[in-house]
């Protein structure tokens, strides 16, 4: 097609978190194509299927088009969807939202956001979050619980205090990169070159996936663990690496607190005149203060047992040698299914090449355990020395633009009134983490405890189907005096709303990012269709509405850029005044974080956590009652912790990897992508299909338990035959909801009968630490429908 | 003289569609019609078990046998050895014996104009839909278009994995000539001696070769 009266608009995708640049061809004032641009360091001129389907998603004529409200009772099979103005729906909000914190309190009022993409909430959660925090309401909801709390949101600052930092891995530097649960090659769609380039050097790449998805498929070693896991194969790791010398001892004595003596009576650390943390000096054979650091002469011992002032007390490394001790390859094999020698042989040559990186994403992270099965991975590059190096496992730069999430304005005391702290995630609510997970609101707000939720705003946040136990929330959804929802498409969960908003795609919105190497003002490449607002405006205008307007720049958008950008001393015009962007490098990825030096005292800085240093050993845990180490525990339901359930359900039940065409339980609607993937499915082993008698491609109900072993619910789906999973276990992949018109392919809904793999979860086990929701090792029986 | 042509690495590929939705999105194919597919192939049992993608398309062959047993003499070759076919000429009336005469099984016909979206033509559809004409055999023309501008197909530029390589066969210090001398790029059916354009990278032959590390230069022209 010829390209002459076109308009190039530079700009980038923020369908994922990645931030591919991209140019978008437009002509006459519609979009002609969108392509990577070729400029950008990310992505190199690649694009992957989501950002390349642009014009099927913009245009798509199924997009909700105009504010809407119900005119007929909840639970009616017909809202009586009403055509209203903008203006009505602002002004209803706003007299609403007033309304009920005048009657309830503002913690009474939710607010959730979901997905990071697809209307890039990636992006706008920082105003979401500032609009909940002047209102008043400590309950501002997401999806760490079932994405990634253990990794990035917040991360592990009580071990690390690399708080909401991403890993950022080197990967032209790394010679050995050991990823878990972590489709990275698709969805980290600009990494993947990068990642095969590493292999195609040299680099050795590990993958542990109970699924065969693209990544492990891509591995020199796969290994497939018993879903849930994980942490006996890190810990038989640990083992080996233990036993076999392969220790980097000095780190651990100087950097982390390993060395820390703890009392064998409490397990807290031994602390002495004012001195809150001793090691055992070896070469004086006498306790020495850690405060937390010390002369270089000292030599402190990593194990032993000591007595100081009578106390008696052993160093940290040595109750963590004591734990892994009964943690052997051939102990691991029992628990994970993998065979010994296939561990000891990843943990030999993962600790022995150097350096050495590691990676994980929410499949490690949707389990019962996964928060001691983060620590353990993670403590496998602090043990090895590979920890914050170049080509280890290292972590992105903190942030450059200028916070607005004004999280000043919330009132004193919010993080006691927040329903994360109310039910008991005490490492949640010490790290302020206010996020909470979503699934708290549908029991306050069924119960009414701690207290009543009223009202109810959610942005692109299908939550009817991306939540575990989708009845449930749907049932409390319903019980709202006030909810609004917001998104591209009508999702389940609007059945239940009060008043519904047609959002822009981000292809019709605008923010300010970084997109290697402009800063850029990403503008609108083409104008939202029908009445579609973006997300930005709505909160916004519903500030001001709210009496926030002062806060929100008088409503000028352009005004909130401004600030966000102050650091990088560029306004918006600037920007705009030269098109794609103003370059910008970022100072190099800092290494070695742990022992950097503060200027004015000349003394290491140390880290965010409690001692200062790398923790191996968790005191802050131990306090809020919890284990300072990452023990061995089953994840919660499984067939050994929970073998009534499997009695009746023996199958387990696995979900998880997302590939690249779909973000999570959107896109389904755009036909070039369904044309790739047509039909919700759930993959059962060959030899496991044969046995129920099930053929490929026919369709199968799966039905799972609750707690209390009554049914779950069950949902209807065709069967993948196939060598990728083991004969005990499913995988269903999820976010399956919508129909495709075009295809002649109708929606699922969410409940009983449905694609909906979230229909399928009783989402009372929870990690006692994070509250992530046990998905992975779920019970479950297979029949042909 | 130019031969273009491609060399494609399946051990790179991740089966993600971006080289589909790219064609799709750059040729306005329709509905049901993609010009290149991507097999998947599992083997063996868990846990000893592979999987592999590998992406398919016109190879462009010299000898043509789809040409040679067209009626209506509507495939030639244009610029570059591309195979082109005359959608104005492919008036067979969907007799298509140039369907079964590709090993490969990449022609399709275009069934009709419908438009992906029910009774609804998007702005983009009422502009590229000109081009395809119903009933006619359709194949990948490596994005001919954009090739003699000087620019690489939108698959090759797209795959975020870097599996292919686009180049000049006849430019013998290029990399794509360079990769075939060497016997490290191969056709797929090494059977079927129809001396064509697309090879495909032989890891046996040389793993590890670093040919395709994506920090390589593309050839200067594109």
């Amino acid at each position: 097609m010829s390209a002459n009266r076109t308009e190039q608009i530079h700009s980038y995708c923020i369908h994922c978190a990645a931030l591919c640049g991209i140019v978008a061809y437009v002509k006459d004032g519609y979009l002609v194509k969108v392509e990577g641009d070729p400029n950008s360091d990310n992505n190199a001129g690649t694009l992957c299927p989501k950002g390349l389907s642009a014009k099927q998603e913009i245009y798509h004529p199924g997009r909700l088009k105009y504010p809407m409200k119900r005119t007929r009772p909840k639970g009616d099979a017909d809202p009586g969807w009403q055509h209203i103005s903008w203006d009505e729906a602002l002004n209803t909000m706003a007299a609403r939202m007033s309304e009920i914190k005048a009657l309830y309190g503002p913690e009474s009022f939710f607010f959730q956001k979901g997905s990071t993409g697809g209307s890039s909430g990636s992006e706008w959660y920082r105003f979401f979050g500032r609009l909940s925090s002047l209102y008043g309401s400590p309950n501002h909801g997401g999806t760490g619980h079932i994405c990634c709390y253990s990794r990035s949101c917040p991360g592990l600052p009580l071990h690390f205090g690399n708080k909401g930092l991403h890993p950022s891995i080197d990967y032209e530097k790394t010679n050995f990169i050991l990823l878990v649960g972590y489709n990275i090659l698709h969805t980290e769609p600009p990494l993947a070159r990068k990642i095969l380039d590493a292999q195609q050097r040299g680099a050795k790449l590990v993958v542990i996936d109970p699924v065969l998805a693209p990544t492990a498929a891509k591995a020199d070693i796969w290994l497939a663990p018993r879903p849930g896991t994980d942490l006996a194969l890190f810990l038989a790791m640990h083992h080996v690496i233990i036993h076999e010398g392969l220790v980097d001892a000095d780190f651990l004595k100087y950097w982390t607190n390993a060395p820390f003596l703890v009392r064998d009576d409490n397990g807290l650390f031994v602390s002495s005149d004012g001195n809150p943390y001793l090691v055992w000096n070896a070469k004086e054979r006498a306790p020495q203060p850690a405060n937390p650091w010390f002369p270089s002469h000292v030599e402190p011992a990593l194990n032993g047992s000591y007595s100081v002032n009578g106390i008696s007390c052993r160093p940290a490394w040595q109750l963590f040698t004591d734990m892994v001790e009964a943690c052997s390859p051939e102990w691991a094999e029992k628990m994970t299914w993998v065979e010994a020698e296939d561990i000891r042989r990843v943990a030999r040559l993962y600790a022995n090449t150097k350096p050495a990186s590691t990676d994980w994403y929410n499949g490690l992270h949707k389990s019962s355990n996964g928060y001691y099965t983060a620590v353990a991975l993670a403590l496998l590059s602090v043990v090895t020395g590979n920890w914050d190096v170049p080509g280890g496992l290292s972590f992105e730069s903190d942030p450059t633009f200028k916070d607005v999430k004004g999280s000043q304005h919330l009132p004193e005391g919010w993080i006691n009134n927040s329903l994360v702290a109310a039910a008991g995630f005490k490492a949640r609510a010490y790290n302020k983490e206010y996020v909470g997970p979503m699934n708290l609101v549908a029991d306050a707000i069924l119960t009414g405890k701690p207290y009543p939720i009223k009202g109810m705003l959610a942005l692109a946040s299908g939550m009817g189907t991306s939540n575990p136990n989708s009845k449930k929330m749907m049932d409390a959804l319903k019980q709202l005096d006030f909810l609004v929802m917001g998104d591209i498409w009508e999702t389940p969960a609007m059945a239940m709303a009060d008043i519904i908003l047609p959002c822009a795609t981000h292809w019709e919105s605008e923010f300010v990012n970084y997109n290697p190497p402009y800063l850029m003002h990403r503008r609108p490449i083409v104008e939202p269709q029908h009445e579609a607002w973006p997300d930005l405006k709505i909160i916004f205008e519903l500030a001001k509405r709210l009496g926030f307007g002062k806060e929100f720049w008088d409503g000028d958008i352009k005004k909130a850029f401004n600030t966000m950008l102050e650091p990088f001393k560029v306004t918006v015009d600037d920007l705009d005044a030269s098109p794609p962007g103003v370059r910008y490098a970022p100072p190099p990825q800092p290494y070695r974080r742990y022992a950097a030096t503060d200027e004015k005292s000349g003394k290491p800085k140390g880290v965010a956590t409690p001692t200062g240093k790398l923790e191996l050993y968790s005191e802050k845990l131990k306090t809020l009652g919890y284990d300072p180490l990452p023990a061995w525990r089953e994840p919660e339901p499984g067939p050994v912790s929970t073998p009534d359930l499997f009695r009746e359900f023996p199958l387990i039940l696995s979900s998880g990897f997302k590939p690249m065409h779909w973000l999570h339980g959107q896109l389904r609607a755009v036909p070039w992508l369904r044309e790739c993937d047509k039909e919700p499915s759930v993959w059962i082993n060959r030899r496991t299909a044969q046995k129920l008698g099930i053929p490929e491609g026919e369709r199968v109900m799966v039905e799972t338990p609750k707690r209390d072993g009554t049914i779950q619910g069950n949902v209807v789906l065709k069967a993948v035959l196939t060598e990728a999973v083991h004969p005990q276990v499913i995988y269903i992949p999820y976010g399956w909801w919508q129909g495709c018109d075009s295809l002649a392919l109708e929606g699922y809904g969410s409940l009983d009968g449905s694609a909906n793999v979230n229909n399928l979860y009783d989402d009372s086990f929870t990690d006692p630490v994070s509250g992530t929701i046990g998905m992975v090792s779920y019970p479950c029986r297979v029949r042909k429908e | 003289m130019a031969r273009y042509g491609l060399a494609i690495d399946p051990s790179r590929c991740t089966g993600c569609y971006a080289c589909i939705i790219a064609c799709k999105s750059e040729n306005s194919t329709l509905p049901g019609v993609s010009w290149i597919r991507i097999e998947e192939k599992e083997e063996g049992e868990f846990p000893k078990v592979s999987k592999t993608w590998t992406p398919v398309l016109c190879m462009q062959c010299a000898e043509m046998p789809c040409e040679q047993v067209c009626p209506t003499v509507a495939i030639t070759r244009g610029e570059g050895g591309i195979v082109l076919i005359d959608p104005q000429s492919c008036v067979c009336d969907g007799a298509g014996p140039c369907l079964s005469a590709c090993p490969y099984g990449v022609l399709q016909v275009n069934q009709g104009n419908r438009p992906y979206f029910r009774d609804y033509l998007t702005p983009h559809e009422k502009q590229d839909y000109e081009v395809h004409v119903q009933g006619a055999v359709e194949k990948c023309d490596l994005c001919y278009h954009r090739v003699v501008a000087g620019m690489q197909p939108s698959c090759v530029q797209a795959c975020p994995s870097k599996a292919m390589l686009f180049g000049d066969l006849d430019e013998r210090a290029g990399d794509l000539a360079q990769l075939v001398s060497r016997g490290q790029a191969k056709p797929l059916r090494e059977d079927l001696k129809s001396d064509l354009s697309v090879f495909y990278i032989d890891k046996g032959a040389g793993k590890g070769s670093g040919v395709f590390e994506s920090g390589l230069p593309t050839p200067s022209r594109f």
